[in-house]
């Protein structure tokens, strides 16, 4: 009985910590509470990512200006004004640090898609060099959208965010989020072709 | 590039981010936590060797201080003011005909 009670406890108390606002997260973080910190900088993680990634266009260097950028939130944590939108603060700052290594993608988007040359079967997708150049093919394509544009159709079509949280943390307004969108998605078929047949938005 | 099967309108783009890495965020969360500590503590560091390196400066600042004090307050005493008009007194008794440095240094400049 003692045992459910504390396992009981204990679950509250983790629900408690996932559901713990930023602005008091960013509270303990300024006191020097490292698991505040570790908390907020994984809660945004996943959106950071995509964001240098859509930016700088490969994995690694995605995960270097996470880095640079978690580095920098965290030695101005106390310039951040509005707790309570530390994503949108902390996605800015990621943005700017990409922002600095962009000329990868820049060089690579002058470069001319030929998906049809690359993917010539569907079922071929378990072959990994097929996934690579797949990969590849993809970054190009996305490079010939906007910063913007980019960010949403990844957190939407990639991360499966919803269009009031990209408004939220994009610093949009949700309709410009759904027009992104669906200009992105409009783009990415008239490079992918046959590949990308879209459908109107549900969300 | 294939539609996802499950939500219409949605893109599949994951093999942008292929295959899952599932130890991503720990990785670069920790790196750069550990980062910024180690950042932190070089700036102690610092801050730390300033105070040490600067304490004999301000030691012999200090020291400095206090001699030019004593100093000063001895000058003061050793050249106390005389009045103008005993000097003057004393040099038309003399008949004596001051020059530009004595009445400079009897008026205090264009003190008085």
């Amino acid at each position: 009985m003692c045992a459910l009670l504390t396992h009981s406890l204990a679950e509250l108390s983790s629900y408690g910590r996932m559901t713990e606002s930023d602005a008091s997260l960013v509270a303990r973080a300024r006191a020097g509470d490292a698991a505040a910190t570790e908390t907020l900088l994984r809660r945004y993680f996943r959106a950071s990512y995509i964001v240098a990634l859509a930016r700088v266009g490969n994995r690694l260097d995605a995960e270097d200006v996470c880095q640079d950028a978690f580095i920098r939130c965290l030695e101005r944590l106390d310039d951040c004004r509005e707790p309570d939108k530390f994503g949108a603060w902390l996605i800015r700052i990621v943005r700017n640090t990409a922002h600095n290594r962009g000329d990868y993608l820049r060089i690579r988007s002058a470069e001319p898609i030929s998906l049809h040359l690359q993917v010539q079967s569907p079922m071929r997708a378990d072959d990994e060099t097929l996934r690579n150049e797949l990969r590849e093919t993809l970054m190009r394509a996305l490079a010939n959208l906007s910063g913007v544009q980019r960010d949403v159709v990844l957190l939407h079509d990639l991360e499966g965010w919803r269009h009031a949280e990209i408004a939220a943390h994009l610093e949009l307004s949700e309709g410009m989020s759904r027009r992104h969108l669906s200009d992105a998605r409009k783009k990415l078929r008239d490079l992918l072709g046959d590949y990308a047949t879209l459908e109107p938005d549900h969300d | 590039m294939t539609e996802s099967p499950h939500e219409p309108g949605r893109i599949d783009l994951r093999a942008i981010d292929h295959p899952a890495d599932d130890l991503q965020a720990e990785r670069v969360i920790s790196a750069a936590m550990a980062r910024f500590e180690a950042g932190r503590d070089s700036d102690d560091d610092v801050l730390a060797n300033i105070v040490i390196y600067t304490r004999p400066v301000l030691a012999v600042a200090a020291g400095l201080v206090l001699v030019a004090t004593g100093t000063l307050i001895g000058t003061q005493r050793q050249t106390e003011p005389v009045e103008p008009a005993s000097v003057l007194a004393s040099w038309a008794e003399a008949s004596h005909v001051p020059t530009n440095g004595e009445l400079l240094a009897v008026f205090q400049g264009y003190d008085r």
